[in-house]
């Protein structure tokens, strides 16, 4: 095929195609061969088939500046020679004017390195174009005519956003102005997503187990940084990793997504707020060697205890967060039987038994525990007036799992011991739960084994315990 | 130069019509007087244009676009084309040159401008430039 069985132009000037541009497998002409064609016509004595242009007419077409077809052209079409919509899709590497200025088609190059075949989608006044492209011309050279004007309005100022975001690769965009006319560049870079292993279904069902909410919220992460401001809250149900949640935020934000995301659609959801830099690969921030570096402005909850490590925040106002550490005690050189008390010490050369003041009812199995500390064992052991049990939870200042269930207890003294247990047969250690650190403290650890035949002298030290957890050993001298 | 059928109670014959204003013709006794129309031409016009360049096209017409007086495409630089010259006022004496030469490298972009016939002669230096 050539331009010129292509295209027709009628006495009026229309220049349309001949049939419908198809991508992937029509050519593109040049907006300089468009001129050349209008040329090669225009120094004809008569107008001849369908091509309806002479020396009888006007001058059809002008460059600015000398035909060069190593450069995009900038083409005004004189003076009523009209291109549509439609027939603008077979141009590209330059510009096309029209109308006495009224019109405007800008070429746009897609730069930068792609993975092969990586889609792109265009957005202008926030709607997506329809696509005349195919996502093969990005092996290649893409190259298109945009429209930026009509009836002497430029559209949208003259900006176009151009995307690539497929599922299973980074994300890319990039914000173009075309009112300048010629060929704008848009520089693109996609690259295969590793952390992707989900499925785009099962990422969508991910989807549905969260929430993103947009709405001021003031938290402590309580990794030191104290409260600060945060503009959305993305809420996990407790049971979602956070690579699955980063996988369905990807999902979400993706050209084939049908989610809203914090009110607009999530095929151009950018940021949480207009002030934030860009998290161009991933809008949601950027997922790395098992840890999610949660995009500016977010609140995360909802997050496994397993992944309470695995993420990153940046408050409203800049300040990376950090999750405050989870901890663990343990105390070694025990054997099976020894009995292991190890709670916070009391600065006196005691156990710190008088933590808290409790009381509660009989049977109850939860406790309303006034000032529980924060870096209470998410599950463990309690002790009321000296009596012992074990818990499953916590959460704010209410002990939950109690068992055995409670006795009548009226502001008896109580205290959580981080260990508080027999070790068990073949055990050499013993470890606490984990708990979050908050603060070093000093825990004091008695080790007792009055057992005939394998009696032991107590062992009481202390340990400290630090933002990497604490740890103590056992001197075990017979006592036989 | 026209012809015309004359035809009187003494024969008949052909005659050739004077071309110019005013002309007259004697044929035996008959006494041909034409009287030119305000449309008719009055004169010639010699138009040289210099400068062009080989291979383009050349179209002279009415600057309303109504007539076409010349069209060809030249060979060498010079070209002459002689014009009729009408009555003062006639919209046939307003011309468009055109110059073009798009087909053929080299390119030049359209040259156009503007003419007034006169009797008598006019040279046009046409100034294209390269597209």
């Amino acid at each position: 095929m050539t331009i010129a069985t292509d295209l027709t132009i009628n006495a009026g000037g229309d220049v349309r195609q001949v049939a419908a541009f198809v991508p992937g497998t029509s050519a593109r002409y040049t907006t300089l061969e468009l001129h050349a064609f209008l040329q090669d016509l225009a120094d004809n004595a008569v107008a001849a088939g369908d091509d309806l242009v002479s020396i009888l007419g006007n001058n059809p077409s002008e460059l600015a500046g000398k035909r060069n077809a190593t450069r995009p052209m900038a083409l005004t079409l004189l003076p009523t020679i009209n291109i549509n919509d439609a027939t603008s899709q077979w141009f590209n590497f330059g510009s096309i004017e029209q109308g006495s200025g009224n019109d405007l088609y800008t070429g746009l190059k897609v730069l930068g390195t792609l993975v092969a075949s990586s889609p792109i989608y265009i957005t202008q006044s926030n709607a997506k174009i329809s696509k005349y492209w195919a996502d093969a011309d990005v092996n290649t050279s893409f190259q298109i005519l945009v429209k930026a004007k009509a009836a002497g309005t430029l559209i949208d100022s003259g900006n176009i956003t151009a995307w690539s975001r497929k599922y299973g690769q980074t994300f890319s965009h990039f914000d173009v102005n075309l009112a300048a006319g010629g060929e704008q560049a848009a520089a693109l870079g996609t690259a295969v997503d590793g952390n992707i292993v989900l499925s785009a279904g099962a990422a969508e069902t991910a989807w549905g187990t969260m929430t993103v909410a947009v709405a001021d919220t003031t938290q402590d992460l309580g990794g030191g940084q104290g409260s600060l401001l945060h503009k959305g809250t993305i809420t996990l149900n407790g049971t979602t990793t956070l690579a699955d949640a980063y996988q369905a935020l990807m999902w979400a934000t993706s050209e084939a997504s049908t989610a809203t995301v914090a009110g607009v659609p999530g095929w151009r959801y950018r940021k949480l707020d207009a002030s934030y830099a860009e998290n161009v690969s991933a809008p949601f921030g950027t997922f790395a060697g098992g840890k999610w570096f949660v995009a500016q402005g977010w609140w995360l909850t909802g997050v496994m205890a397993a992944d309470s490590k695995n993420y990153q925040l940046i408050s409203h106002t800049g300040v990376t967060e950090t999750p405050p550490s989870s901890v663990q005690v343990e105390v070694g050189g025990v054997v099976a039987g020894d009995y292991v008390l190890v709670a916070r010490d009391d600065g006196a050369g005691g156990i710190l038994d008088t933590e808290y003041t409790v009381s509660s009812t009989s049977g109850d199995t939860t406790l309303a525990v006034t000032g529980l500390k924060v870096d209470t064992p998410a599950s463990g052991f309690l002790r009321i007036a000296g009596v012992p049990y074990t818990y499953t939870s916590w959460t704010g200042t209410t002990i939950s799992g109690i068992s055995p269930a409670l006795a009548t207890y009226a502001s008896q003294p109580a205290f959580v011991p981080l260990i508080d247990k027999v070790v068990p047969a073949l055990a050499t250690s013993v470890i606490s739960a984990a708990f979050q650190f908050n603060a070093n403290f000093t825990c004091r650890y008695r080790v007792r084994n009055g057992a005939s035949g394998s009696a032991i002298v107590p062992f009481e030290s202390t340990l400290s315990v630090t933002e990497t957890g604490g740890s103590g050993t056992a001197v075990r001298g017979l006592d036989e | 130069m026209s012809t015309g059928i004359y035809l009187t109670p003494y024969g008949a014959g052909i005659v050739e019509m004077p071309s110019a204003n005013g002309g007259f013709r004697q044929a035996g006794l008959i006494l041909f007087q034409r009287q030119s129309l305000p449309t008719d031409p009055i004169g010639i016009f010699a138009l040289t244009l210099n400068n062009i360049v080989t291979g383009s096209s050349l179209q002279i017409e009415s600057q309303d676009s109504s007539t076409v007086f010349h069209n060809s495409v030249v060979s060498g630089t010079t070209k002459s084309v002689t014009l009729q010259v009408y009555a003062p006022g006639s919209a046939l004496n307003a011309l468009r040159i055109k110059v073009r030469k798009g087909s053929v490298e080299p390119f030049y972009r359209p040259y156009e401008t503007l003419l007034t016939a006169v009797v008598g002669s006019a040279s046009v230096y046409v100034s294209q430039i390269p597209d």
